[in-house]
């Protein structure tokens, strides 16, 4: 099963973010409730958190780029 | 929201940088909001992606002189901290008002600006450029970081502070004059009494039921 790591809704307004710093690579373990990339939008660094245990499959926004609010940035797969 | 508010007093970045990290687990534990009060010694700060080409002295010349330049979790470009300057860390669970980053950013702001009134100083939001202005010029720079809906980082408000470590950078990337509040008032501002108000600004802002 695989879920999707989507950039959260941050707040009116804020339509997209800029992917500054992934905590994790492709292949690597996840813990349910760790974060896993920053993303930046105005003059705040938001961590998303897995909010499920598996595997990063593959990181679909890399550092650097940006994303919409709702975009999904990576894959994770269950274990 | 209930806080508690700590005062850490002259404390290097790297420090409180640490006691905050301590701090965000606490807030994790309890989900009581802190806020932290402090100054730090002279030091240039980088947000996540900040660029160094903002540094318009080569930032390596500031280990002479023991000035450390450091990029840490917070947005933003780079900035000053120093001497004279007051900062502000809102460790706040933001699970406890509103999970909404550009409101939170709005109300530190209006803490400042509020805080600056009693003052007799003026300031404004300036449309898209996070921050505190008086008019044209910048007086307080905000950049915080997000974990779990908790912030960290927080403010810097220049009160009596050496202006003159910023024209070695572009303060927040842009092309900008600092001030502060002896700048503006033409007299060294009591330091105490801008703390007070700076908790009152803040109890008045985010509604806080102060636990200490």
């Amino acid at each position: 099963m695989t879920y999707k790591i989507e950039v959260p809704f941050l707040g009116d307004g804020i339509d997209k973010v800029r992917v500054c710093s992934w905590h994790c690579k492709s292949g690597d373990d996840i813990a349910k409730g760790d974060d896993i990339v920053e993303v930046e939008a105005d003059k705040a660094v938001f961590n998303i958190t897995c909010e499920h245990k598996g595997r990063l499959k593959e990181i679909l926004t890399r550092e650097g780029q940006d994303a919409a609010i709702g975009q999904t940035i990576a894959i994770i797969e269950s274990l | 929201m209930k806080c508690h508010i700590k005062d850490l007093g002259l404390i290097d970045f790297s420090e409180a940088y640490q006691v905050q990290k301590q701090i965000i687990q606490d807030v994790l534990h309890d989900a009581n909001s802190r806020l932290l009060i402090c100054e730090h010694p002279a030091v240039f700060t980088m947000g996540r992606i900040a660029d160094e080409k903002f540094f318009l002295v080569d930032p390596k010349a500031f280990s002479t002189k023991g000035i450390d330049v450091i990029r840490t979790d917070r947005g933003g470009e780079v900035t000053f901290h120093g001497p004279g300057q007051m900062i502000a860390y809102p460790i706040f669970n933001l699970s406890d008002s509103t999970k909404d980053l550009k409101i939170f950013l709005r109300k530190l702001e209006e803490v400042v600006i509020d805080l600056l009134k009693y003052f007799g100083i003026v300031a404004n939001r300036q449309n898209g450029y996070t921050g505190v202005w008086v008019k044209e010029k910048k007086i307080a720079s905000v950049g915080i970081g997000v974990k779990k809906w908790i912030s960290y980082h927080g403010i810097g408000l220049n009160v009596n502070t050496d202006l003159s470590f910023f024209s070695m950078i572009k303060p927040c990337g842009l092309n900008v004059t600092m001030t502060s509040m002896a700048q503006e008032r033409g007299h060294i501002v009591d330091y105490t009494t801008v703390k007070a108000k700076l908790i009152e600004a803040f109890i008045k802002e985010f509604k806080l039921e102060i636990l200490n």
